[in-house]
């Protein structure tokens, strides 16, 4: 049970706060039945309102902790490098969810390689390739030859 | 107990033929590769392997799969310490302290102990598997719902008590896991809940996409946030002497591994994914006897050596209920059962009676086999060490692609990469906050059993709740999760009042 609370303790209490509303909601619209008999809702409206306690005592908790220690106060948010990084990344991931059946195992790993090392600042164009190249022989090896992992083989058949 | 120990003898007989002994090896050899490779853990390693063995007689068919789930179960540790990658939902555990040990530099002990702990903790499962397997299934059938029930919210707590820094974050995190479980089918009466109409959603959210989207992608973004001087930074790489634990690791691990070893069995003996448990088991009484327990979280060797062990003494646990009851209590028990059945032979009470070679030979094979996973994987230590020497700006795209690759593999489906991506969203984020996801993972192992034992002990006792404490062990364990929560409440309050009263002394003089 810490003590040392920051904004983002409060932020994150406030979305579970919301899943939990969430949660509850939508199960009020299952059938819910009686303990004896439950419907499908039952559970999950049992869990949605022990969370949504839970969360609202931490929440308070945390925004009166806040409060109390002044506006300024309250260990200060973490230090972020950037988020461009972090966006490149799940962009890309979603590019291979996107694009994997449509251009087969092989070319998605590639681009994937690729996409990620330059995101990262490489900038030796030859090494990113050869890189890229590799990692993408190697893993269709292991993963389509050897292990015969039915991945989809795209227009190119690869 | 003399006339097993005269037919385990007879099955080293069978297992050391040239013949077994050879699938044995290629069966741990293939699982510490399968295991070891993020995403694949031993359900669809062993699923993807039953053709490769329909050639095969049923005792070395058997053999083999059964090392390949053991050796699957090593190898997941692997990428749990090098890349907080769990492969399995037993590994998650591992991460916590194993992963910190590599940051330092001291990937090798840890992976060396991992080795050394999952062997010692075998032979001892080995030798409870001959001694207690009767009368142990026995006891386990004793468990109705309201059991398995207070058993699992027993589970929460420990859990929650083990991981982060805030109970009630925890607490919350496993509710959120919870709530994710219901997604799908609901177990009892077989209709859809928070599905929106996709036929994905149906059978629930996967629960490797999950792990491999909070832990491997997670971390993953937390580095690249990292600004580049930092991403540039030196990798701690051990030097040879440092890649074999040191007699002080020993010394310290060893009891942690026996306490696994015990605690593993015993946990292995009870339905449900009695590897998670028991891991998480041993992980929270390491942490409660360690006369450090600040060092937990931060690279303690005993947070690696425990749950190992416990992991591999419930794996070797599970095949009790399988050999003797028929019953998997464990998805991968679930699919040995498959492919026992595959191969003409029916597990239960009889099978010892009519099929001792099998029976004592895979007993037999098992211990052979943990030893060749010694074996294999001491020599490996260093090369599995040097993965770290990669520069991440190199090893980042790698690992990435293997969570996608892995995490495909599972079901062959696209869906999946999202719904990592969403939990690697969302791990990164609760990274921030502080928000474990070891707890949100274990809500999503445990979600549908335990719904569906909470709602058949209210179905048998009428919508009387009393029946979780009317039956003597779900009461213990009712009993036994009230303590874990009263004391670090308890705990808490005394310190409050430690610091209020600290607070009334004396003002200090400038």
């Amino acid at each position: 049970m810490g003590v040392n609370v920051n904004r983002n303790d409060a932020i994150g209490g406030l979305l579970v706060l919301l899943f939990s509303m969430l949660t509850v909601g939508l199960s009020l619209k299952m059938p819910l039945g009686t303990f004896r008999a439950a419907g499908p809702g039952l559970f999950p409206l049992c869990l949605g309102i022990l969370l949504a306690m839970l969360s609202s005592i931490f929440t308070f908790g945390t925004m009166m902790r806040l409060h109390r220690d002044g506006k300024g106060g309250g260990k200060p948010l973490e230090i972020a490098g950037s988020a461009m990084p972090v966006i490149g990344f799940m962009a890309v991931i979603a590019f291979a969810a996107g694009f994997l059946e449509q251009l087969g195992y092989a070319p998605t790993a590639f681009i994937v390689v690729m996409a990620l090392l330059q995101l990262l600042g490489w900038s030796y164009w030859r090494r990113n390739l050869a890189i890229s190249l590799a990692a993408s022989a190697v893993s269709h090896f292991i993963f389509v030859t050897w292990l015969q992992i039915p991945f989809p083989k795209g227009w190119l058949g690869l | 107990m003399l006339e097993s120990l005269q037919q385990l003898a007879g099955g080293f007989g069978i297992a050391t033929t040239v013949q077994n002994l050879s699938y044995c090896l290629a069966g741990a050899i293939v699982g510490t590769l399968i295991g070891v490779l993020p995403g694949i853990g031993p359900i669809a390693g062993i699923a993807l392997l039953i053709p490769a063995t329909y050639s095969l007689n049923p005792t070395s068919a058997i053999i083999m799969l059964a090392g390949i789930y053991y050796g699957a179960m090593y190898g997941g540790s692997t990428t749990s310490i090098l890349l907080n990658v769990p492969g399995e939902t037993a590994s998650v555990i591992t991460c916590i302290d194993g992963y910190r040990m590599a940051q330092k530099g001291r990937a090798g002990p840890a992976l060396a102990i991992c080795a050394i702990g999952s062997f010692i903790a075998g032979s001892i499962g080995l030798f409870g598997l001959v001694a207690f397997a009767p009368p142990l299934a026995r006891a386990a059938l004793a468990f109705g719902p309201a059991e398995y029930f207070s058993l699992m919210v027993f589970g929460f707590i420990v859990l929650s008590n083990v991981t982060g820094t805030s109970l009630l974050k925890s607490l919350m995190m496993a509710l959120v896991g919870l709530i994710i479980g219901t997604i799908g089918l609901d177990p009892v009466k077989g209709e859809f809940r928070f599905t929106f109409g996709s036929m994905s959603l149906l059978s629930g959210i996967e629960f490797v996409a999950v792990a491999i989207g909070l832990f491997g992608i997670g971390e993953v973004l937390s580095n690249v946030e990292k600004p580049a001087a930092l991403l540039e930074g030196k990798v701690l790489v051990p030097r040879l002497r440092e890649l074999f634990p040191s007699l002080e690791d020993l010394r310290k691990s060893i009891k942690a591994i026996l306490r696994g070893a015990g605690i593993g069995f015993g946990v292995g003996l009870v339905p449900g994914p009695a590897p998670v448990i028991a891991t998480y088991a041993s992980y929270m009484i390491e942490k409660r006897i360690s006369k450090h327990p600040g060092e937990f979280g931060h690279g303690a060797i005993e947070g690696v050596a425990g749950p190992e062990a416990a992991n591999n003494a419930a794996c070797q646990a599970a095949f009790i209920p399988l050999f003797v009851l028929g019953i998997p209590f464990a998805p991968p028990t679930a699919i040995l059962l498959g492919a026992l059945l595959i191969h003409g032979v029916t597990p239960g009470p009889m099978m010892i009676a009519e099929s001792p070679e099998l029976f004592w030979g895979v007993i037999a094979s098992m211990y052979i086999g943990n030893f060749i996973l010694l074996l294999l994987n001491l020599p490996f230590v260093p090369l599995f060490a040097n993965i770290l020497r990669i520069p991440r700006r190199i090893l980042l795209p790698l690992v990435v692609l293997f969570c996608i690759t892995g995490m495909y593999s599972v079901n062959n489906s696209v869906f999946d990469i999202w719904v990592m991506l969403l939990f690697g969203g969302l791990g990164f984020m609760a990274g921030k906050g502080k928000f474990e996801g070891a707890p949100l993972l274990l809500g999503l192992v445990l979600g549908p059993r335990m719904e569906v034992a909470f709602r058949q002990s209210l179905m048998i006792s009428h919508g009387d709740f009393s029946t979780f404490a009317d039956r003597p062990i779900s009461l213990a364990f009712l009993l036994a999760t009230a303590l874990f929560l009263v004391v670090p409440i308890f705990g808490l309050g005394l310190k409050r009042l430690g610091k209020g009263g600290s607070s009334k002394g004396p003002v200090p003089t400038k």
